[in-house]
């Protein structure tokens, strides 16, 4: 698979998605920022994405949920990573999310639009 | 008056005596009784003396059947006692009354004594049975309905009793278990297995010990109190009363979730801050004036230690509710100190201090939970830039101690630590007079710090001269001292690559 270039974002907090869709637009990447859980599950059926990011509170269905659904059984979007962004740091959901496939789970106030980037270049350095 | 006790080998002769002297007094009364009728008879003239002496005869046998009904009733009874007894604690179907032992005769006698022995025996008897013993016994019946839990143990941790409270589970075979989730290595077991090999008596509590794991329905909270006692003659080694406390610690469950939904409300805005204070350095930090540029770090050096700060208030409530937990993995403490440098450094220049290194490059590698340990780092560092001069240094050095250990070590040469307060540094909420008429801070960093470094296996430590400075150092466990501890215990992905924010999946570990 080539790296990753298509990106949806589901977070439902206006100023943090923008914040990052306007970031990994300057560099370089195509972002759709969908805000609820319904909607954002929709999307990643719908549209084949090479990365998704995904919060957890979402208004009408969790990110959990939305995991679950994706790669809780047969894997669905078997061409797209998936990195939790969330300021839940239960070990909990952290647990879950490792066991359900994610590709990751990071908390979002301790990185920064920067330190995403970095981390999506270092996701798309290795093929999947 | 004090009443003389007579021990149980003691009884029978006792009785003996008792009833011989019944036997004889009985006799030589009867005796005198027919002789003094017959006696009478005669000298009263109306009747012959034949007749007379076969009266008395008589009278002899009648007074002989009454009075030895008499005395066997009287020397009967203890063996009555003893027998209602016997079948009160026996599984007897037909339900008998524990036998009535007031009467102060009974204590003088010794009887009273000999009765509770049997009662003793009956409870050491089942409690000698594998499974749950059955309400018998006066004391058990009691037992049962105690407003608490109570269980007792053999010396081998097997369950011998446990009351309507007790938290127990069914095991398949029929039997009963304890169904309480102590913390690893603080486990009754553990604690018998201590007392057993070093104590006589022993007594212990636990806080919070819950029945189930968290989010199982009708989950207990409970105090536990143990009571140890070797060799104890009827087979109970351990006695345990378990208090239900979920009410009121359930109500800590609530704050905790309390806190969990505040950090993550704080989290928020936190993200924002430091998210577009990031943007905008990368947008238009070039053209800032070194004055703007001064205050644009000031701000995103106190982001970050909202962040921090956040962090830490996270891990205290998790810690203190025994849900802190670390997994750790084979790190190269270089990187981890690498990874930390830049908002390090950067907190150190907005603060004039200066931050040097001296970590050798060829460190083994460390058993670590990365998120952890950097929070450990950057407590440390943060607290040696508070406390330091303006314009001082704070050097941070690594080096393998006793071949089993990585310590690091933070410097500085700031204020130091009067020497009364030193013992109280790790506590929580602990900050010493001085520091708090300087500088702020919550109290909480060096506690976390310390919980942290604990959880490794570690230990941290402080060195500090009041007016000189301090240094602070800690110990984590080079890797391969516990590799193989780690591997049998470990079943995590070994492909995840942690993070100090989090955890990402190593994809180019699907390259070999």
């Amino acid at each position: 698979m080539a790296g990753i270039k298509t990106i949806l974002c589901i977070e439902d907090d206006l100023f943090i998605g923008e914040m990052y869709a306007r970031s990994l637009r300057q560099a370089g990447y195509e972002v759709d920022l969908i805000p609820n859980g319904e909607d954002g599950l929709q999307a990643a059926l719908n549209k084949q994405y090479d990365l998704i990011l995904l919060d957890i509170l979402l208004p009408e269905k969790f990110g959990t949920e939305i995991l679950k659904h994706l790669r809780g059984g047969t894997d669905l979007v078997p061409n797209s990573r998936i990195l939790i962004l969330t300021n839940f740091s239960q070990d909990e959901e952290s647990r879950m999310a490792m066991q359900s496939k994610a590709d990751g789970y990071l908390i979002k106030a301790d990185i920064t639009p920067r330190k995403l980037i970095d981390i999506i270049k270092q996701l798309q350095a290795a093929p999947k | 008056m004090a009443i003389k006790r007579i021990s149980n080998h003691e009884y029978f002769d006792h009785y003996k005596r008792h009833a011989i002297t019944y036997m004889v007094l009985i006799q030589i009364l009867s005796a005198l009784l027919a002789g003094a009728i017959a006696l009478g008879l005669w000298l009263s003239g109306g009747v012959a003396p034949l007749n007379a002496f076969a009266i008395s005869v008589v009278m002899l046998i009648v007074l002989n059947i009454i009075f030895g009904l008499v005395v066997f009733t009287i020397v009967s009874q203890p063996f009555k006692l003893l027998v209602q007894a016997v079948a009160h604690v026996s599984k007897d179907p037909v339900v008998t009354p524990p036998p009535a032992m007031d009467a102060k005769k009974h204590e003088r006698s010794g009887l009273k004594s000999l009765v509770q022995t049997v009662y003793e025996l009956a409870v050491g008897q089942q409690g000698n049975a594998p499974v749950v013993a059955q309400s018998s016994g006066l004391l058990q019946e009691l037992a049962q309905d105690l407003p608490c839990g109570l269980m007792a143990f053999s010396s081998n941790g097997a369950l011998l009793y446990a009351n309507n409270l007790a938290p127990v589970k069914d095991m398949s075979n029929g039997n009963k278990a304890p169904l309480l989730q102590f913390e690893q290595g603080n486990s009754l077991q553990d604690w018998l297995r201590e007392s057993e090999a070093n104590k006589v008596r022993d007594t212990k509590t636990w806080q919070r010990v819950a029945d189930k794991l968290p989010g199982e329905s009708n989950r207990r909270i409970f105090d536990v109190i143990a009571y140890y006692q070797k060799e104890n003659p009827a087979g109970v080694a351990v006695i345990v009363v378990t208090v239900d406390r979920t009410g009121s610690y359930g109500k800590d469950q609530e704050d905790m979730d309390f806190i969990a939904l505040a950090a993550h409300e704080l989290r928020g805005p936190i993200t924002v801050i430091r998210g577009y204070l990031d943007v905008i350095k990368n947008d238009i930090g070039a053209n800032f004036s070194p004055d703007q540029r001064e205050l644009f770090d000031r701000l995103q050096v106190s982001s970050e230690r909202l962040a921090g700060y956040v962090n830490n208030i996270l891990n205290v409530s998790r810690y203190d509710r025994k849900q802190f937990q670390i997994h750790l993995h084979e790190e190269n403490l270089v990187e981890i100190l690498k990874s930390l440098v830049p908002d390090l450094a950067l907190r150190a220049r907005t603060q004039h201090r200066g931050l040097r290194f001296n970590v050798p490059q060829g460190l083994p590698t460390i058993a670590a939970d990365r998120s952890s340990l950097g929070e450990v780092v950057t407590n440390l560092i943060d607290n040696a830039i508070k406390y330091s001069h303006e314009g001082g240094g704070v050097e941070i050095t690594a080096g393998v101690k006793n071949n089993q250990w990585v310590e690091v070590t933070v410097q500085d040469h700031g204020i130091g630590i009067p020497g009364s307060v030193i013992g109280e540094l790790f506590s929580k909420f602990y900050r010493s007079h001085r520091s708090r008429q300087t500088v702020g801070g919550t109290g909480l960093g060096l506690y976390i710090c310390k919980a942290i470094v604990d959880a490794h296996g570690g230990s941290i430590w402080v060195h500090s001269t009041e007016g000189q400075g301090s240094t602070f150092g800690f110990t984590v466990p080079i890797y391969s001292t516990v590799a193989a501890e780690l591997s049998a215990g470990d079943n995590q992905s070994k492909d995840i690559v942690q993070r100090p924010e989090g955890w990402i999946k190593n994809h180019a570990m699907y390259r070999r």
